[in-house]
């Protein structure tokens, strides 16, 4: 049989900017719940602001989402690496990382080491 | 009771569960119809009236992107007028699903006829070649609803714990320690689980709960394809795709939302799709034993014809305040019926499943697959259908009888 091809999206299919899904908004609402419950110095860590577009509502999920990874793990229950995972830079003129994750992956090491870096504050959009 | 003497089961190791999001049957896969009538697709003589009477036909002109912009209503209420067209229990306490009311649903959030007819288009098979073809080379199922007439996270809710707890909403619950989630029970009993987010960024939508409580559960996408190509899948496994634009967490590049949740580009899920195959199918010492299933939590308020059945009340009640209508829900009818696929070399080609399965079928099938008898489950749970038994053929499919998959 025949490989079948699968056709990639444009290039101007990508836009971070468009404003936030009731999906979305209701997943950072979560995670807002969640983060009420961190310290004061785990939130001082995390962008601020009012989330309107996709890109903003990612950069915080991931700052929220490395906080909890790092919490430490009860000995009952399996590990996992908490990592961000690379994914494929978008090939020049061609515009996304969809299948991103056949990139080389980390070393276990350095993905442990890059979960217990401490973070940079960001900022995020004011209002 | 499965069977577990069939070779396929013997020989069965990993489950994979890969849920997409807000796309009906008869959206994505309902033109098959047309070549294999034993899918229940459509005719093209399936109407719905739009706010000035007129019949709107179903019309094979489905886009990509940009059609469904803004994205459809698909909450508790909006489903019900969906589903009942517009009849309430106050004008009549016997009303029966009619598929009637989608147009008018979606006209509701612009008042603009034109626009709303759109929820009424639906792909032609070669525009999703992942999807339509993995629908011809293994199961389809005919009847896999959505549990709820409702939104996203309750329904993923019935995958995770094969019950919402009561919620019809997207509100932040905390679950019933009395039903523990799939994933937990899996822990306790010594199998191997995970949920696999796609990055940081895009993150789980099980935060509440499972995240926040159980870190160690999660991995990423790119962990999911290591534990592929180094042969360490786990037993079972849930797959969530991304769901933004975003830029790539080490700013390598832009990363494109691949849940195909509208208005996200429909391609990019159908990469997704077929890169989770193919990290399966390409690997002799995985594809044999592992079986795919490829489901989507809800139809995200677009048009399906098939009227969603009662179903075992779920001991929970939502009450008006929370259904957004003049009635409470006593969980007794499925939500609108998702495309979903059974994928296995011990699936028989084209194979077309008639029997009724919701999302409660993941749990009731993980649980009856690796730990057998366990009580302490949903009353829906309890009754759902589960679907490894179709995993009948007495030896796998010879590897060039099974597709693979390029991306452009």
């Amino acid at each position: 049989m025949e490989p079948i091809r699968v056709p990639r999206p444009p290039k101007e299919a990508f836009n971070k900017h468009r404003p936030v899904s009731d999906l979305i908004a209701k997943q950072v609402e979560h995670f807002r719940h969640v983060e009420a419950k961190l310290s004061d110095a785990q939130r001082a860590s995390l962008p601020q602001g009012h989330i309107r577009t996709e890109h903003e509502a990612a950069q915080y999920i991931r700052a929220v989402t490395q906080l909890l990874l790092s919490k430490p793990t009860p000995a009952a229950q399996p590990q996992v690496a908490p990592v961000v995972m690379p994914v494929r830079a978008a090939e020049p003129g061609r515009g996304i990382a969809i299948a991103a994750a056949e990139e080389k992956q980390t070393s276990p090491r350095a993905r442990k080491k890059a979960a217990h870096r401490p973070r940079k504050a960001k900022k995020g959009k004011k209002g | 009771m499965l069977d577990k003497s069939q070779p396929g089961i013997q020989n069965l190791q990993h489950v994979v569960v890969l849920m997409m999001e807000n796309r009906s049957f008869d959206h994505m896969l309902g033109a098959l119809h047309a070549t294999r009538p034993e899918i229940d697709g459509l005719t093209g003589q399936e109407t719905n009236p739009d706010t000035t009477g007129v019949p709107v036909p179903v019309s094979p002109t489905a886009e990509y992107q940009s059609q469904l912009d803004p994205d459809p209503d698909h909450h508790f209420p909006a489903a019900d007028l969906q589903i009942f067209g517009g009849v309430t229990t106050a004008q009549n306490p016997n009303r029966t699903p009619n598929m009637q009311g989608f147009v008018r649903s979606y006209f509701n959030q612009q008042a603009n006829v034109k626009h709303s007819r759109l929820i009424m288009n639906y792909f032609t098979p070669d525009k999703l070649p992942v999807l339509t073809g993995l629908a011809s080379e293994f199961a389809v199922f005919n009847r896999w609803f959505s549990s709820i007439p409702g939104p996203t996270l309750c329904n993923r809710a019935f995958a995770h714990y094969g019950t919402s707890f009561g919620q019809v909403s997207m509100d932040i619950f905390y679950w019933n320690k009395q039903y523990k989630s799939i994933y937990e029970r899996l822990v306790a009993n010594g199998n191997t689980t995970r949920l696999y987010y796609y990055d940081a960024a895009s993150s789980s939508l099980e935060v509440v709960n499972l995240l926040q409580n159980q870190p160690a559960l999660f991995g990423t996408f790119p962990d999911f394809l290591d534990a592929c190509s180094r042969n360490q899948l786990p037993q079972y496994c849930f797959i969530e795709p991304n769901y933004t634009d975003h830029d790539a967490p080490d700013g390598s590049g832009e990363v494109l939302a691949c849940d195909q949740h509208p208005d996200h580009d429909v391609r990019a899920g159908e990469q997704f799709i077929a890169t989770v195959y193919n990290a399966i199918r390409n690997n002799p010492k995985l594809w044999p034993n592992t079986a795919i299933l490829v489901v989507y939590d809800e139809h995200g308020g677009i048009f399906d014809h098939v009227p969603p059945p009662a179903c075992m009340p779920d001991g929970f009640v939502a009450q008006p305040s929370a259904t957004g209508t003049p009635d409470p829900f006593h969980f007794d009818r499925l939500g609108v019926r998702v495309p979903a696929l059974l994928i296995s070399p011990w699936v028989q080609k084209g194979l077309v499943i008639n029997e009724v399965f919701e999302h409660a079928s993941i749990p009731a099938t993980i649980t009856e697959y690796l730990i057998g008898n366990y009580d302490q489950r949903s009353p829906r749970e309890k009754v759902a259908n589960t679907f490894l038994q179709y995993l009948t053929l007495p030896a796998t499919r010879a590897d060039a009888d099974c597709p693979t998959f390029t991306m452009d």
